[in-house]
């Protein structure tokens, strides 16, 4: 009997150890090796593929990052002058000139920028007025107050986006185009960083200079004719 | 690797040596390398050195058995790049995971009769089909998408059975695995090479 049990001991324990190690193997966590808050920022851009990009030549943009949320959130405006003075280059370098009286002149189209104070769902419409109702360069194309943007058809994407905290969102919205029966004003091209503004304030202004940079180059279809 | 190895022959230098006798039932634990092809390549390029097979064989003749078994390979690849999305792009990290639990029915053949106690080594052919489980995860910065399906799929396998001593089995095989396109996702297929300790009856 004993080297019968001796056997079997030792097969068990071989296979008991073999599942341990197995198990081990197979538990511990699948290391992405991504560790520092910027390995998380995404950049995400959408676009309405029916506007014709080459055709726009002047735009307007209020001098003010919008807080996309219920209140103004822990984000103090630091960062505004940056992100403005980014896209404005940007826009530049795509060949849109800004046009600095809307109200009196208007322009293609309107470029938004703004920071989610909270974790910001973002549907396929939304209100638009509470964050920039404000702007005196709305008195050019009348009141579309009650109006709501809407985003690009996207076949696939859901019914919403969901930005979490600190996320800077950019959109383009062409109020020429407003659907009076609707009540919509169409959003062609959209970009949202998301949680750029999160983590430490060492390195948030390379992210955001590098977020909006990146935004641009994955939407080569900005570009002036 | 190593201390797998020295558990192995640890588990057969202790043993004695029996009489010869024809095997009724043979219960396999391996431990598995995965290295994916095809769609399951595209997704994830990486191999896996995260698996395991537990698998019972009952012989319905000295040359033939026929078995269940169930597997566990685990694929992950961190990626950063700019990918097409629905009338956009999008730009950042990806971490990709995917979970493939095949639950099979499998029958082998050896080319000679595997008793127990003997010294010769068998090789052996075998073709399992059934259910696999497989779930995809895609992780984008803090974003994550996961999609969970049920294929049907099969696995052929070639490998070699070393009756050690008493009881005791290593088998050491290879094969590979395909599961068919089920809720718009794959068809999944990757090699695998396994090496595990058997105990007979």
């Amino acid at each position: 009997m004993r080297p019968q049990l001796l056997r079997l001991s030792s097969t068990i324990g071989a296979a008991a150890l073999i599942i341990a190690a197995a198990l081990v193997l197979c538990s511990c966590g699948l290391d992405s090796g991504f560790n520092s808050i910027a390995d998380f920022d995404v950049v995400v851009t959408i676009y309405d593929d029916e506007a014709d990009f080459g055709a726009i030549q002047t735009y307007a943009m209020p001098d003010s990052v919008a807080r996309l949320g219920e209140d103004e959130g822990d984000f103090d405006r630091t960062y505004d002058r940056l992100i403005l003075d980014e896209l404005a280059a940007n826009l530049e370098a795509a060949g849109y000139v800004r046009e600095e009286d809307p109200e009196a002149n208007g322009a293609d189209v309107v470029v938004l920028a703004g920071v989610t104070s909270a974790d910001w769902h973002v549907w396929i419409s939304y209100p638009w007025y509470d964050y920039w109702g404000w702007y005196s360069g709305w008195g050019y194309w009348g009141d579309y107050s009650g109006y709501n943007y809407y985003y690009p058809p996207c076949p696939g994407c859901g019914g919403s986006y969901t930005y979490t905290t600190g996320s800077l969102l950019v959109t383009m919205e062409d109020r020429n185009a407003a659907d009076e029966d609707e009540e919509t004003i169409p959003i062609i091209w959209a970009a949202g960083m998301n949680g750029l503004l999160e983590g430490s304030t060492a390195g948030i202004g390379s992210r955001i200079t590098g977020g909006i940079e990146q935004a641009f180059v994955q939407s080569p279809y900005l570009e002036a004719d | 690797m190593r201390p797998l190895v020295a558990i192995l022959l640890l588990a057969v230098l202790v043993t004695a040596a029996p009489a010869q006798l024809a095997r009724d039932y043979t219960g396999v634990l391996s431990y598995s390398i995965a290295m994916p092809t095809g769609d399951t390549n595209e997704f994830i390029s990486n191999s896996s050195f995260r698996g395991l097979e537990i698998e019972g064989r009952r012989f319905i003749k000295p040359n033939l058995s026929w078995s269940l078994s169930w597997q566990w390979n685990t694929f992950n690849e961190a990626t950063s790049g700019t990918f097409e999305i629905p009338n956009g792009h999008i730009t950042g990290n990806q971490h990709r995971i995917l979970y493939s639990w095949p639950f099979l029915a499998k029958a082998h053949y050896y080319f000679g009769e595997p008793t127990m106690g003997s010294k010769t080594a068998v090789p052996f052919v075998g073709l399992g089909a059934g259910a696999y489980w497989v779930r995809e995860t895609l992780e984008f910065g803090v974003l994550a998408v996961e999609e969970t399906n049920w294929h049907f799929g099969f696995s052929p396998e070639a490998g070699i059975l070393i009756p050690t001593v008493g009881t005791n089995d290593l088998v050491l095989s290879a094969g590979y695995h395909y599961a068919f396109e089920s809720g718009g996702r794959g068809p999944h297929s990757y090699w695998t090479i396994k090496l595990g300790v058997g105990y007979s009856s």
